[in-house]
Protein backbone atom coordinates (compact mmCIF):
# COMPACT_ATOMS: atom_id res chain seq x y z
CA UNK A 1 0.00 0.00 0.00
CA UNK A 2 1.36 3.51 -1.64
CA UNK A 3 1.05 6.16 0.75
CA UNK A 4 1.07 10.04 -0.20
CA UNK A 5 2.29 12.39 3.57
CA UNK A 6 1.59 15.89 2.85
CA UNK A 7 2.41 18.35 5.39
CA UNK A 8 4.67 21.86 5.07
CA UNK A 9 6.37 20.96 8.66
CA UNK A 10 9.19 18.37 7.57
CA UNK A 11 9.17 17.25 11.61
CA UNK A 12 5.40 16.42 11.17
CA UNK A 13 6.28 15.07 7.95
CA UNK A 14 9.62 12.44 9.62
CA UNK A 15 7.10 11.40 12.68
CA UNK A 16 3.99 10.15 10.04
CA UNK A 17 6.25 8.61 8.25
CA UNK A 18 7.58 6.60 11.02
CA UNK A 19 4.77 5.99 12.08
CA UNK A 20 3.12 4.45 9.09
CA UNK A 21 6.89 2.29 8.85
CA UNK A 22 5.84 1.24 12.43
CA UNK A 23 2.85 0.00 11.68
CA UNK A 24 4.17 -2.01 8.59
CA UNK A 25 3.35 0.36 5.78
CA UNK A 26 7.14 1.37 4.40
CA UNK A 27 5.47 3.10 1.02
CA UNK A 28 5.46 6.31 1.28
CA UNK A 29 6.07 9.63 -0.58
CA UNK A 30 5.73 13.17 0.47
CA UNK A 31 5.06 16.58 -0.49
CA UNK A 32 5.39 20.04 1.16
CA UNK A 33 2.09 21.34 -0.06
CA UNK A 34 -1.16 20.55 -1.27
CA UNK A 35 0.05 22.18 -4.86
CA UNK A 36 3.08 19.46 -4.90
CA UNK A 37 0.91 16.65 -3.65
CA UNK A 38 -1.52 17.43 -6.75
CA UNK A 39 1.16 17.16 -8.88
CA UNK A 40 2.86 14.07 -6.75
CA UNK A 41 -0.61 12.28 -7.00
CA UNK A 42 -1.07 9.35 -9.11
CA UNK A 43 -3.05 6.33 -9.04
CA UNK A 44 -0.65 4.18 -7.33
CA UNK A 45 -1.22 6.24 -4.05
CA UNK A 46 -3.88 4.44 -2.29
CA UNK A 47 -3.89 6.63 0.94
CA UNK A 48 -3.04 10.09 1.12
CA UNK A 49 -2.39 11.56 4.69
CA UNK A 50 -2.56 15.58 5.00
CA UNK A 51 -1.69 18.71 7.09
CA UNK A 52 -4.92 21.25 6.77
CA UNK A 53 -3.40 24.46 7.53
CA UNK A 54 -0.51 24.61 4.80
CA UNK A 55 0.71 27.88 2.36
CA UNK A 56 -0.33 27.92 -1.46
CA UNK A 57 -2.45 25.24 -1.49
CA UNK A 58 -4.40 23.76 1.70
CA UNK A 59 -5.15 20.54 2.89
CA UNK A 60 -8.99 20.91 2.27
CA UNK A 61 -8.78 22.70 -0.83
CA UNK A 62 -6.35 19.98 -1.87
CA UNK A 63 -9.10 17.44 -1.18
CA UNK A 64 -11.71 18.84 -3.14
CA UNK A 65 -9.15 19.10 -6.00
CA UNK A 66 -8.71 15.83 -5.89
CA UNK A 67 -12.26 14.56 -5.42
CA UNK A 68 -13.02 16.51 -8.40
CA UNK A 69 -10.18 14.93 -10.29
CA UNK A 70 -11.09 11.32 -12.13
CA UNK A 71 -8.45 9.49 -10.06
CA UNK A 72 -8.73 10.97 -7.29
CA UNK A 73 -11.89 9.92 -6.36
CA UNK A 74 -11.05 6.43 -4.82
CA UNK A 75 -8.23 7.49 -2.78
CA UNK A 76 -8.44 7.09 0.78
CA UNK A 77 -8.08 10.48 2.42
CA UNK A 78 -7.16 10.77 6.15
CA UNK A 79 -6.54 14.30 7.62
CA UNK A 80 -4.47 15.04 10.71
CA UNK A 81 -4.48 18.34 11.85
CA UNK A 82 -4.52 20.95 14.59
CA UNK A 83 -7.72 22.16 13.81
CA UNK A 84 -11.09 20.46 16.18
CA UNK A 85 -14.15 22.51 15.93
CA UNK A 86 -16.91 20.97 14.62
CA UNK A 87 -17.44 22.91 11.78
CA UNK A 88 -13.98 22.25 10.92
CA UNK A 89 -14.51 18.13 10.91
CA UNK A 90 -17.70 19.01 8.91
CA UNK A 91 -16.22 20.47 6.31
CA UNK A 92 -13.36 18.18 5.60
CA UNK A 93 -15.79 15.34 6.16
CA UNK A 94 -18.41 17.49 3.18
CA UNK A 95 -14.96 17.53 0.74
CA UNK A 96 -14.38 13.90 0.66
CA UNK A 97 -11.84 13.15 3.44
CA UNK A 98 -12.07 9.78 4.74
CA UNK A 99 -11.33 9.82 8.63
CA UNK A 100 -9.52 12.61 10.92
CA UNK A 101 -6.98 12.44 13.49
CA UNK A 102 -6.18 15.51 15.48
CA UNK A 103 -2.94 16.60 16.69
CA UNK A 104 -0.71 15.76 18.44
CA UNK A 105 -1.73 11.81 17.73
CA UNK A 106 -0.26 8.74 18.87
CA UNK A 107 0.68 5.92 16.61
CA UNK A 108 -2.57 3.97 17.73
CA UNK A 109 -4.93 6.50 16.56
CA UNK A 110 -3.00 6.78 13.51
CA UNK A 111 -3.55 3.01 13.19
CA UNK A 112 -6.88 2.90 14.32
CA UNK A 113 -8.01 5.45 11.96
CA UNK A 114 -6.13 4.04 8.89
CA UNK A 115 -7.74 0.22 9.78
CA UNK A 116 -11.00 2.18 10.23
CA UNK A 117 -10.98 4.23 6.58
CA UNK A 118 -9.32 0.55 5.02
CA UNK A 119 -12.77 -2.12 6.52
CA UNK A 120 -15.10 0.84 5.25
CA UNK A 121 -13.68 1.19 2.10
CA UNK A 122 -13.10 -2.21 1.18
CA UNK A 123 -17.07 -2.80 2.68
CA UNK A 124 -18.05 -0.18 -0.08
CA UNK A 125 -15.79 -2.09 -3.01
CA UNK B 1 -13.83 51.25 6.72
CA UNK B 2 -14.41 53.21 9.50
CA UNK B 3 -10.35 53.40 10.42
CA UNK B 4 -10.20 54.72 6.83
CA UNK B 5 -13.02 57.42 6.83
CA UNK B 6 -11.08 58.93 10.50
CA UNK B 7 -7.71 58.59 8.95
CA UNK B 8 -9.25 61.04 5.80
CA UNK B 9 -10.74 62.76 8.20
CA UNK B 10 -7.92 63.30 10.60
CA UNK B 11 -5.56 63.95 7.68
CA UNK B 12 -7.63 66.55 6.15
CA UNK B 13 -8.42 68.09 9.50
CA UNK B 14 -4.43 67.93 10.38
CA UNK B 15 -3.56 70.04 6.60
CA UNK B 16 -6.50 72.47 7.63
CA UNK B 17 -4.87 72.87 10.75
CA UNK B 18 -1.81 73.47 9.68
CA UNK B 19 -2.74 76.12 7.39
CA UNK B 20 -4.43 78.17 9.55
CA UNK B 21 -1.26 77.92 11.72
CA UNK B 22 0.42 79.52 8.61
CA UNK B 23 -2.02 82.27 8.01
CA UNK B 24 -1.81 83.19 11.38
CA UNK B 25 1.88 83.22 11.25
CA UNK B 26 1.48 85.41 8.79
CA UNK B 27 -0.97 87.75 10.28
CA UNK B 28 1.09 88.28 13.12
CA UNK B 29 4.59 88.68 11.21
CA UNK B 30 3.54 90.67 8.27
CA UNK B 31 5.20 89.59 4.65
CA UNK B 32 8.81 90.56 6.13
CA UNK B 33 9.17 87.87 8.03
CA UNK B 34 10.61 85.62 5.88
CA UNK B 35 9.13 81.60 5.59
CA UNK B 36 10.11 78.67 6.80
CA UNK B 37 12.45 80.07 9.17
CA UNK B 38 12.47 80.16 12.40
CA UNK B 39 10.93 84.08 13.95
CA UNK B 40 13.70 86.05 15.88
CA UNK B 41 11.69 86.58 19.60
CA UNK B 42 12.77 90.56 19.01
CA UNK B 43 10.78 90.37 15.73
CA UNK B 44 8.13 88.50 17.40
CA UNK B 45 7.85 90.55 20.17
CA UNK B 46 7.43 93.45 17.53
CA UNK B 47 5.04 91.78 15.58
CA UNK B 48 2.76 91.60 18.23
CA UNK B 49 3.34 94.73 19.53
CA UNK B 50 2.40 95.95 16.49
CA UNK B 51 -0.65 93.78 16.38
CA UNK B 52 -2.06 94.69 20.02
CA UNK B 53 -1.55 98.41 19.04
CA UNK B 54 -3.68 97.90 15.91
CA UNK B 55 -7.60 97.22 17.01
CA UNK B 56 -8.58 95.71 13.88
CA UNK B 57 -5.73 93.63 13.65
CA UNK B 58 -6.64 92.26 17.79
CA UNK B 59 -10.11 91.67 16.00
CA UNK B 60 -8.58 89.51 13.14
CA UNK B 61 -6.28 87.69 15.54
CA UNK B 62 -9.11 86.96 18.02
CA UNK B 63 -10.79 85.05 15.34
CA UNK B 64 -7.54 83.62 13.92
CA UNK B 65 -7.26 81.90 17.12
CA UNK B 66 -10.79 81.03 17.84
CA UNK B 67 -10.48 79.40 14.47
CA UNK B 68 -7.29 77.64 15.25
CA UNK B 69 -8.75 76.54 18.70
CA UNK B 70 -11.34 74.76 16.58
CA UNK B 71 -9.78 73.11 14.09
CA UNK B 72 -7.28 71.69 17.05
CA UNK B 73 -10.41 70.09 18.96
CA UNK B 74 -11.66 68.49 16.03
CA UNK B 75 -7.88 67.18 15.10
CA UNK B 76 -7.79 65.79 18.83
CA UNK B 77 -11.60 64.40 18.54
CA UNK B 78 -10.22 62.99 15.50
CA UNK B 79 -7.00 61.20 17.15
CA UNK B 80 -9.10 60.28 20.11
CA UNK B 81 -11.77 58.28 17.61
CA UNK B 82 -8.67 57.04 15.72
CA UNK B 83 -7.38 55.61 18.79
CA UNK B 84 -10.60 54.06 19.80
CA UNK B 85 -10.90 52.07 16.85
CA UNK B 86 -7.26 50.71 17.01
CA UNK B 87 -7.78 49.83 20.99
CA UNK B 88 -10.82 47.88 19.80
CA UNK B 89 -9.21 46.20 16.84
CA UNK B 90 -6.26 45.05 18.00
CA UNK B 91 -6.78 44.98 22.21
CA UNK B 92 -8.33 41.63 21.93
CA UNK B 93 -5.89 40.40 19.80
CA UNK B 94 -3.34 41.07 21.22
CA UNK B 95 -4.36 39.90 24.70
CA UNK B 96 -5.08 36.73 22.32
CA UNK B 97 -1.61 36.67 20.94
CA UNK B 98 -0.10 36.72 24.83
CA UNK B 99 -2.37 34.48 25.75
CA UNK B 100 -0.73 32.26 23.14
CA UNK B 101 2.90 32.77 23.35
CA UNK B 102 2.36 31.68 26.99
CA UNK B 103 0.87 28.30 25.96
CA UNK B 104 4.00 28.35 23.60
CA UNK B 105 5.94 28.42 26.62
CA UNK B 106 4.27 25.67 28.67
CA UNK B 107 4.01 23.72 25.57
CA UNK B 108 7.86 23.55 25.04
CA UNK B 109 8.39 23.09 28.77
CA UNK B 110 5.91 20.22 28.95
CA UNK B 111 7.47 18.45 25.28
CA UNK B 112 10.99 19.15 27.17
CA UNK B 113 9.63 17.40 30.62
CA UNK B 114 7.95 14.60 28.74
CA UNK B 115 11.32 13.84 26.71
CA UNK B 116 13.33 13.65 29.96
CA UNK B 117 11.43 11.50 31.24
CA UNK B 118 11.28 9.45 28.62
CA UNK B 119 15.36 9.61 28.37
CA UNK B 120 15.46 8.68 32.20
CA UNK B 121 13.13 5.32 31.60
CA UNK B 122 15.81 4.60 28.70
CA UNK B 123 18.68 5.00 30.61
CA UNK B 124 16.84 2.92 33.32
CA UNK B 125 16.33 -0.20 30.62
CA UNK B 126 19.62 0.42 29.21
CA UNK B 127 20.76 -0.33 32.88
CA UNK B 128 18.93 -3.26 33.00
CA UNK B 129 20.05 -4.41 29.62
CA UNK B 130 23.98 -4.16 31.18
CA UNK B 131 23.29 -6.04 34.36
CA UNK B 132 21.59 -8.79 32.19
CA UNK B 133 24.83 -9.17 30.18
CA UNK B 134 26.84 -8.94 33.13
CA UNK B 135 24.47 -11.93 34.54
CA UNK B 136 25.28 -13.87 31.72
CA UNK B 137 28.99 -13.38 31.54
CA UNK B 138 29.05 -14.51 35.20
CA UNK B 139 26.65 -17.54 34.67
CA UNK B 140 28.76 -18.15 31.61
CA UNK B 141 31.67 -18.48 34.02
CA UNK B 142 29.80 -20.44 36.23
CA UNK B 143 28.88 -23.23 33.40
CA UNK B 144 24.80 -22.14 34.11
CA UNK B 145 22.39 -24.28 32.89
CA UNK B 146 19.95 -23.62 29.57
CA UNK B 147 17.19 -22.69 31.43
CA UNK B 148 18.12 -19.67 33.11
CA UNK B 149 20.32 -18.46 29.89
CA UNK B 150 16.74 -19.22 28.04
CA UNK B 151 14.75 -16.93 31.14
CA UNK B 152 17.90 -14.23 30.44
CA UNK B 153 16.78 -13.98 26.69
CA UNK B 154 13.48 -13.51 27.35
CA UNK B 155 13.89 -10.93 29.65
CA UNK B 156 16.51 -9.35 27.17
CA UNK B 157 14.07 -9.16 24.29
CA UNK B 158 11.04 -7.64 26.40
CA UNK B 159 13.95 -4.45 27.98
CA UNK B 160 14.56 -3.93 23.92
CA UNK B 161 10.80 -4.26 22.94
CA UNK B 162 10.52 -1.50 25.93
CA UNK B 163 13.26 0.29 24.67
CA UNK B 164 11.99 0.92 21.31
CA UNK B 165 8.76 1.98 22.44
CA UNK B 166 10.36 4.85 24.42
CA UNK B 167 12.48 5.66 22.03
CA UNK B 168 9.42 6.01 19.13
CA UNK B 169 7.12 7.27 22.07
CA UNK B 170 9.95 10.19 21.99
CA UNK B 171 10.00 10.61 18.33
CA UNK B 172 5.94 11.57 18.50
CA UNK B 173 6.78 13.73 21.63
CA UNK B 174 8.27 16.16 18.74
CA UNK B 175 4.84 17.25 17.22
CA UNK B 176 5.09 19.62 19.98
CA UNK B 177 7.83 21.36 17.25
CA UNK B 178 4.36 21.52 14.45
CA UNK B 179 2.33 23.00 17.28
CA UNK B 180 4.31 25.53 18.45
CA UNK B 181 5.22 26.54 14.88
CA UNK B 182 1.69 27.42 14.28
CA UNK B 183 1.05 29.36 17.50
CA UNK B 184 3.98 31.53 16.60
CA UNK B 185 3.17 32.05 12.97
CA UNK B 186 0.00 33.00 14.29
CA UNK B 187 0.98 35.60 16.97
CA UNK B 188 3.29 37.12 14.26
CA UNK B 189 0.84 37.62 12.11
CA UNK B 190 -1.37 39.16 14.87
CA UNK B 191 1.58 41.41 15.29
CA UNK B 192 2.78 42.21 11.89
CA UNK B 193 -1.25 43.43 11.62
CA UNK B 194 -1.15 45.38 14.15
CA UNK B 195 2.33 47.02 13.20
CA UNK B 196 0.63 47.90 9.80
CA UNK B 197 -2.23 49.68 11.60
CA UNK B 198 -0.39 51.84 13.56
CA UNK B 199 2.48 52.19 10.69
CA UNK B 200 -0.94 54.01 9.16
CA UNK B 201 -1.26 56.20 11.68
CA UNK B 202 2.19 57.39 11.73
CA UNK B 203 2.34 58.04 7.96
CA UNK B 204 -1.25 60.03 8.82
CA UNK B 205 1.56 62.31 10.97
CA UNK B 206 4.25 62.41 8.61
CA UNK B 207 1.92 63.04 5.31
CA UNK B 208 1.70 66.81 6.47
CA UNK B 209 5.46 66.94 6.36
CA UNK B 210 7.13 64.94 3.91
CA UNK B 211 6.80 64.43 0.21
CA UNK B 212 5.06 60.96 0.41
CA UNK B 213 8.20 58.82 -0.08
CA UNK B 214 7.69 57.14 3.55
CA UNK B 215 4.04 56.09 2.53
CA UNK B 216 5.75 53.96 -0.66
CA UNK B 217 7.77 52.73 1.32
CA UNK B 218 6.15 51.48 4.05
CA UNK B 219 3.59 49.62 1.57
CA UNK B 220 6.90 47.71 0.23
CA UNK B 221 6.34 45.30 3.50
CA UNK B 222 6.47 41.97 3.27
CA UNK B 223 2.44 41.00 2.08
CA UNK B 224 3.71 37.60 0.44
CA UNK B 225 5.12 36.53 4.06
CA UNK B 226 2.61 37.75 6.13
CA UNK B 227 0.12 35.29 3.50
CA UNK B 228 2.21 32.42 4.08
CA UNK B 229 2.77 32.87 8.04
CA UNK B 230 -1.73 32.72 7.86
CA UNK B 231 -1.86 29.65 5.98
CA UNK B 232 0.28 28.03 7.91
CA UNK B 233 -0.99 29.11 11.48
CA UNK B 234 -4.06 27.74 13.47
CA UNK B 235 -4.95 29.95 16.28
CA UNK B 236 -6.47 27.02 17.69
CA UNK B 237 -3.36 24.51 17.58
CA UNK B 238 -2.53 22.91 21.40
CA UNK B 239 -1.44 19.83 22.96
CA UNK B 240 -4.12 20.64 25.57
CA UNK B 241 -6.88 17.92 25.30
CA UNK B 242 -5.91 16.58 22.29
CA UNK B 243 -7.86 13.37 23.38
CA UNK B 244 -11.64 15.14 24.05
CA UNK B 245 -11.25 17.13 20.81
CA UNK B 246 -10.35 13.92 18.82
CA UNK B 247 -13.41 12.39 20.66
CA UNK B 248 -15.31 15.11 18.58
CA UNK B 249 -13.97 13.77 15.56
CA UNK B 250 -14.65 10.22 16.49
CA UNK B 251 -18.75 11.85 17.04
CA UNK B 252 -19.15 13.10 13.91
CA UNK B 253 -17.50 10.42 11.98
CA UNK B 254 -19.16 7.11 13.58
CA UNK B 255 -15.93 5.85 14.30
CA UNK B 256 -15.67 4.52 11.17
CA UNK B 257 -13.89 5.16 7.78
CA UNK B 258 -16.73 6.82 5.78
CA UNK B 259 -15.99 6.12 2.47
CA UNK B 260 -14.80 8.08 -0.48
CA UNK B 261 -15.76 10.35 -2.96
Amino acid sequence: MKFLVVDDSVTMRRIIINSLNRIGYTDCIEAADGAEALDRFDASVDFIITDWNMPTVGGLEMVRRLREREDGGRVRIIMVTTRASRDDIVAAAQAGVNNYVVKPFTPQVLKEKIDQVLAATSRAD
Amino acid sequence: METRRLTEDLLSESEATLRMMDALLEELGGTEAPRNDVMEPTVYLRALQETVADPERIALLSNAFFRVHVAIIGTLEALRRSRGVLERTTTERVQRTQLKLREVTSTTESAATDMLDGLDRALQLIDRLDSLAQGDADGAGRKGDGGESGQTEDEGARIRAELRQELFTLITCLQFQDITAQQLSWASAVLADVEERLEKITRLFNAGFSNGDESAEGDAGGGKDDESLIASADPSASMLDAGSRQALVDEIFGGGGGTAG
